[in-house]
Order: C-alpha cells, then sequence, then structure tokens
C-alpha cells in the first residue's frame, strides 16, 4: 500500500473514529500542513431557529474561543477549541456568569489534484453558560456539523491565500435542564442543510487571518486569527 | 497508610537510585516536560487524581479526579504550549444520587532557561477549571480552579533504547472549589488555601511515537496523575 494511501486511510480513520467518539470543535478552515501547528481566537456567531414540539425560539449567539489546529499528515488535521470565563452575548439572555466551551473536529483529505483539494470533516462543540435569572439558570447548547470542503490556493499581493466552501450538514440543539423550580425544555435546529464559503490569507509565512461564512437557515459568519508555528 | 508510607519511601529511594545510576544518553525525545525536536506535538490522555484538606467542607479530607484530553506543542526548544480539556459524564459515591456532566477547560506554559548535557531545568505554570453540572434532582454543582507553578530538574536517559526521563522540584499548588447546592445561584466556596509541595515524576517514549508518563505531587496530601499520548516527533506522521 502506498503511503499516500496509507495516510488517507489514516485521515479517515481520524474522521470516522472523532465521528463518532464525543469529541469536539466547529473550526472549518484549510488543512493545516504537515507538522505545522496553529493557535489563535476565533469568534463564531449562530444564528438559528430552535423547534421543541410546538414553540419556536429564534437563537441568536456569538461566542468566542481558544483554537488550535495540527496538521497530523499531509492529509489530515486535527483541531480543538476551548473557553472559560469570557461569556458569550445571547440575544435576550441576562448576562453569563459562567461559561465554558469545549470542542474539537477531524479533516481528513479524501481527494486531491495539482490545484484543489476536497476534504471532509467532521465537528462537535458543547457550551454550558449560568446565568443570575430566575427559572432555568443553566443553558447548554451541542453543535455538530458534517461537511465537505473544496479547497485551492493562490499566490496574491504577496500573501498566500486559499479560497474554499461546499456544503454542510449542521444541527444546532438547546437544553434548558430542569432547575428547582423550572421542568426543563429542550430545543432542535429547524433545517440542517446549508453550504459555506470562506477566504484564509497567510501573512509572512507565520499569522493566518480566516472569515468564512456559514449558511444554514441564516448567514453565520465566523472569523479566525491564528498564529501559524 | 502506613504500608502506602512505606511503599513511597521505597519508591522515592528506586526513583533517586535510577537518577544516580541510569547511563545518560543523547535521546531524540527527553524530558519530562521538553522534547528535543522543537515543533514535537503530543496529544493523548490524561487522569489525575486529587486529594486536598478543604475548608468549609463537610469531609475531613477531599478526593475528587479528572480525565481529560492533553494537546501539547514545543513550540521552541525552551518553550512548551499545553491545552487540556475535555467533556465527560460520571457519578461519585462521595454523593450518592448525582450524576455529574463535566466541563474542563485548561492550559499550560513551561519554559527549560537550562540545559547542560542529560540534565536541564524547567518551569511550569499550569491552570485548569471544571465544572461539574449535576443532572439530578440534587442539583449539586461544583466548579474547581487549580494554579499550579513547578520548577523540576530533569534527567534525560534510556531505557532499552527507549528514551527516557525523570524529573522532581518543589510546586505550589492551590485549588478552590465552589459548591452551587440545589442549583442555587451563589457559590460556597472552599479551599485549601495554597501550598508549596513536591513534584516528582517521569516519561518514556516508545517505539518513538507513544509516550506513557506519571506524576507525583505531595501537598499536604498525595496527589498524581497518569498518562499516554501519541507522540509526533517532528510534527507530523
Amino acid at each position: 500500500m502506498s503511503r499516500r494511501a496509507k495516510a488517507s486511510l489514516g485521515g479517515a480513520a481520524l474522521v470516522i473514529v472523532f465521528g463518532v467518539w464525543p469529541a469536539y470543535s466547529e473550526v472549518i478552515g484549510p488543512l493545516v500542513p504537515r507538522g505545522r501547528f496553529e493557535l489563535g481566537l476565533q469568534e463564531r456567531w449562530v444564528d438559528r431557529t430552535e423547534v421543541s414540539d410546538s414553540r419556536e425560539e429564534a437563537w441568536d449567539q456569538h461566542d468566542l474561543s481558544v483554537v488550535a489546529r495540527w496538521g497530523v499528515t499531509d492529509f489530515a488535521t486535527f483541531s480543538i477549541e476551548g473557553m472559560t470565563g469570557v461569556g458569550p452575548w445571547i440575544s435576550d439572555h441576562d448576562e453569563t456568569q459562567l461559561f465554558y466551551l469545549v470542542g474539537a473536529s477531524a479533516q481528513a483529505s479524501i481527494w486531491r489534484s495539482d490545484r484543489v483539494i476536497v476534504t471532509g470533516a467532521f465537528h462537535y462543540t458543547e457550551t454550558l453558560q449560568r446565568y443570575e435569572a430566575a427559572g432555568s439558570r443553566t443553558l447548554q447548547t451541542t453543535s455538530r456539523a458534517l461537511e465537505i470542503m473544496a479547497e485551492t490556493d493562490a499566490r496574491l499581493w504577496g500573501g498566500q491565500f486559499t479560497f474554499w466552501g461546499g456544503p454542510v450538514s449542521s444541527d444546532h440543539s438547546l437544553t434548558y435542564p430542569a432547575g428547582m423550580t423550572y421542568q426543563g425544555q429542550g430545543y432542535e435546529s429547524d433545517l440542517d442543510l446549508g453550504g459555506f464559503v470562506g477566504v484564509s490569507v497567510l501573512a509572512w509565512d507565520h499569522l493566518n487571518f480566516s472569515g468564512h461564512l456559514l449558511w444554514v437557515e441564516n448567514p453565520q459568519p465566523r472569523v479566525s486569527i491564528l498564529y501559524r508555528f | 497508610m502506613a504500608a502506602v508510607n512505606a511503599s513511597c519511601r521505597l519508591g522515592g529511594v528506586a526513583l533517586a537510585v535510577a537518577l544516580l545510576i541510569s547511563t545518560p544518553k543523547v535521546a531524540p525525545a527527553q524530558v519530562g516536560a521538553f522534547n528535543d525536536a522543537r515543533g514535537t506535538v503530543e496529544v493523548g490522555a490524561l487522569h489525575e487524581w486529587f486529594h486536598r484538606e478543604l475548608d468549609p467542607s463537610a469531609y475531613a479530607d477531599t478526593r475528587w479526579s479528572i480525565s481529560s484530553l492533553l494537546l501539547t506543542y514545543d513550540a521552541a526548544e525552551w518553550f512548551r504550549l499545553g491545552l487540556q480539556g475535555g467533556i465527560s459524564e460520571f457519578e461519585s459515591d462521595d454523593f450518592p444520587g448525582s450524576e455529574f456532566q463535566r466541563y474542563a477547560v485548561g492550559g499550560t506554559i513551561s519554559i527549560r532557561p537550562v540545559r547542560w548535557g542529560s540534565w536541564d531545568a524547567s518551569a511550569c505554570a499550569r491552570y485548569l477549571e471544571t465544572f461539574d453540572f449535576d443532572d439530578n434532582p440534587t442539583l449539586l454543582h461544583k466548579r474547581v480552579r487549580s494554579f499550579a507553578v513547578s520548577a523540576v530538574l530533569t534527567r534525560s536517559f534510556s531505557i532499552a533504547h527507549q528514551p527516557a526521563a525523570l524529573w522532581g522540584g518543589p510546586i505550589y499548588l492551590d485549588d478552590r472549589i465552589e459548591t452551587f447546592p440545589f442549583d442555587s445561584r451563589e457559590a460556597l466556596e472552599s479551599t485549601s488555601g495554597a501550598g508549596w509541595g513536591a513534584s516528582a515524576g517521569g516519561r518514556m517514549v516508545l517505539a518513538g511515537c507513544v509516550a506513557v508518563f506519571g506524576y507525583i505531587n505531595y501537598v499536604e496530601e498525595m496527589q498524581g496523575g497518569i498518562g499516554i499520548s501519541l507522540h509526533a516527533s517532528k510534527g507530523g506522521f
């Protein structure tokens, strides 16, 4: 079996393992070159319609997380994200007292040519926040995404640009657990299929500025700045 | 307890003897905290147990354990970053009737300012925060914040041609626990108070791709951890 085939198999195994094992992150982006490591911050916007039985809730949130991405092989990238303390902004909700975000993703190349790489990836992110409000003081959210992405590079204006996009299946759920005086309520996103497009710029071989627009029901941007070691 | 103390003393003597008589070798991957190759990445699992005397507390002493994922990156030969965290579910005999969902987030920064031969000196700072959400009607949520700073002397050598390292030095620990009984807004705080103690540990890299490690800290009581991780000495496979 050739080295490329072994690496692709290993990368696919990575996606499968992390796809069925509770592991984390909604960091969508191009493959990181083998042996390179990126560390930085990502701001994420979530704008979904959540439904539960006959009830519907518009969910509008943005949060900040620390992101790390590792080029495991030429064909696979592993990402993690986490944050505590810096609470998210959520519409119609009080200020957050406590906040935790944990997530990860596995991404592997499934086809490549001289100009284009096609990858598959699975992402998982969970958050927990506590409020001072009456009723349920805790809120838990879960985001899962399965995507296929095509990426291509171009050298423009002295910087290394990468353009990428593809279809995505992204579901988002939120749970208000039962409290002392609250029954508990769970919501799931209504529509899950959509797409995304993005661009990243690598400046001076180390600073990676990236932004992409996820469109599932509504446009939801993400921007990040990462340092590539 | 006497048997545990005797075992610990014997282990400490064995550790000291191993450090003194082992043959130093220039190992491709070395050191408890650091590797020789810049760009080395390790990702794996760590299980830690804690044992402190908290005040105030319903118990004479308090024990808890945390399992998490650990990712480390040697950004330079003298500088290492670590990220730690995860999500898990568990039950505890100390809190019957409670079922916890744990969120853990933390990180480490390590520096190695001095190297000479197979010895080096390094320092590490670590912060780990966990929130245990009680999903049962008991609603006994807990939040733990742990901060540690250590300075260790490390000796690297080989065992059966596999790189290994042993380290030891002082450590400063501070653990703060908050309990939110019955989903309350205000937390009941407990702390052991910051304390000085000692830390020792060891690590081996097997077949160039798997690292196993363990450590013991003594601050008021014995605490420690064991872990295993994938080791990529050139940053990738």
